[in-house]
């Protein structure tokens, strides 16, 4: 990008108008030359006015319905400057500050806002940095808390004219039937057709343990474990009446002390 | 949001001062936000339904949004509500939640409901 001998010009990208207008009521205090193209209520609207207008910086609110701002930034980054705006707090922003990437705290104040308008004046006259790295990086950062939010945490039955869904915090065990498998929560019993062995793939290995062929229990719902007359190891799930069998193979997660 | 968003009750009026535990609503509404129609670019609707089926008193916040994610966290809210109400109506209360053929969330509260507590 050369130095620019036109009024450099930028795009909006806020799903909340209130904060378009304000940012733009912003940037028209502290840089009046900045011609404002396009706005935008999301993503895919900020790529496509993007591609039309040819703004040369870009403002982008990172949480937007459908596209959010680090998505619609890969689009971008190598055509304009990215400023994302963002009210996630100060921990989430030290993802930011260890990059080239440029942000402003929401609700933006003047003085931050000069700041940023005053680095954007100076890279203006350079070809946009490759942020393509930094940005999968923050993605990762901003999205997952962890790798546990793959599990299964909804369980779909079936019931009536409707999908039930049960949360799995709700279940206290599951057991395999002939067909079907039984779910069993406080207040209710469902049957859906996943099987014992799909369930025990998708599910949180630390909040289910297998302890039977055909059980399932929640750790969390686990009251106690005896041993029954013929030395088999039974176990008793919190606010229900049935006992459930341990069986050999895996009596081991239940040593005593 | 607020533009991309519309809210309705249909709460009969005999229904208007009938007893229901503060808090409870606003957590299904804010989920039916959050993670029903903010995700979804068109925005949505909210309905919220009040009705009595013999003894029990439903109360269902329903959004025609994205639905729920699987693999998505039942997060506190949920499992708040649902201990509040084993405290205060063991097993005669419930929240269950459905996803209807359409699309959306349905989370209904049901509680027990008696007629003319007042009088």
């Amino acid at each position: 990008m050369p130095a620019l001998d036109r009024p450099a010009t930028a795009l909006i990208a806020d799903d909340e108008e209130p904060m378009r207008d304000q940012l733009r009521a912003r940037l028209a205090t502290v840089w009046p030359e900045l011609v404002i193209v396009a706005e935008a209520a999301h993503g895919v609207d900020a790529v496509a006015l993007a591609g039309r207008h040819k703004p040369d910086i870009a403002f982008l609110d990172i949480r937007m319905p459908g596209m959010g701002g680090i998505e619609a930034a890969r689009h971008l980054y190598d055509r304009c400057h990215i400023v994302f705006a963002t009210a996630y707090d100060r921990y989430a922003l030290d993802a930011f500050e260890q990059g080239a990437i440029d942000y402003l705290l929401k609700p933006v104040t003047a003085d931050r806002l000069a700041t940023t308008c005053e680095r954007l004046r100076r890279r203006l006259a350079q070809t946009p940095q490759d942020i393509g790295t930094q940005l999968a990086r923050l993605n990762a950062l901003l999205q997952g808390d962890a790798p546990r939010r793959n599990y299964l945490r909804w369980i779909q039955a079936q019931v009536g004219g409707g999908l039930r869904m049960v949360n799995t915090r709700e279940v206290l065990f599951f057991q395999s039937d002939d067909k079907y498998t039984r779910v069993q929560t406080a207040t209710a019993e469902l049957l859906i057709r996943k099987t014992l062995k799909e369930l025990a793939d998708e599910l949180d290995p630390d909040e289910f343990w297998r302890i039977h062929r055909s059980t399932l229990v929640r750790v969390d719902a686990i009251a106690q474990v005896t041993r029954d007359l013929r030395g088999r190891q039974m176990l008793k799930v919190r606010n229900y009446p049935q006992e459930l069998e341990v069986s050999r193979n895996h009596a081991h997660l239940f040593h005593q002390m | 949001m607020k533009e991309r968003l519309s809210v309705r009750f249909e709460v009969p009026d005999f229904l208007g001062s009938a007893p229901f535990p503060p808090m409870m609503l606003q957590t299904l509404i804010e989920n039916a936000i959050k993670h029903g129609l903010e995700p979804k670019i068109a925005g949505g609707a909210i309905v919220v339904r009040g009705y009595v089926v013999g003894s029990t008193l439903h109360v269902d916040v329903c959004d025609n949004g994205v639905g729920i994610d699987l693999h998505a966290g039942d997060g506190i809210g949920l499992a708040n509500i649902r201990e509040r109400l084993a405290l205060l109506y063991g097993a005669d209360a419930e929240l269950v939640i459905e996803t209807p053929p359409g699309g959306g969330a349905c989370a209904s509260i049901r509680i027990p409901y008696k007629m003319m507590e007042e009088s």
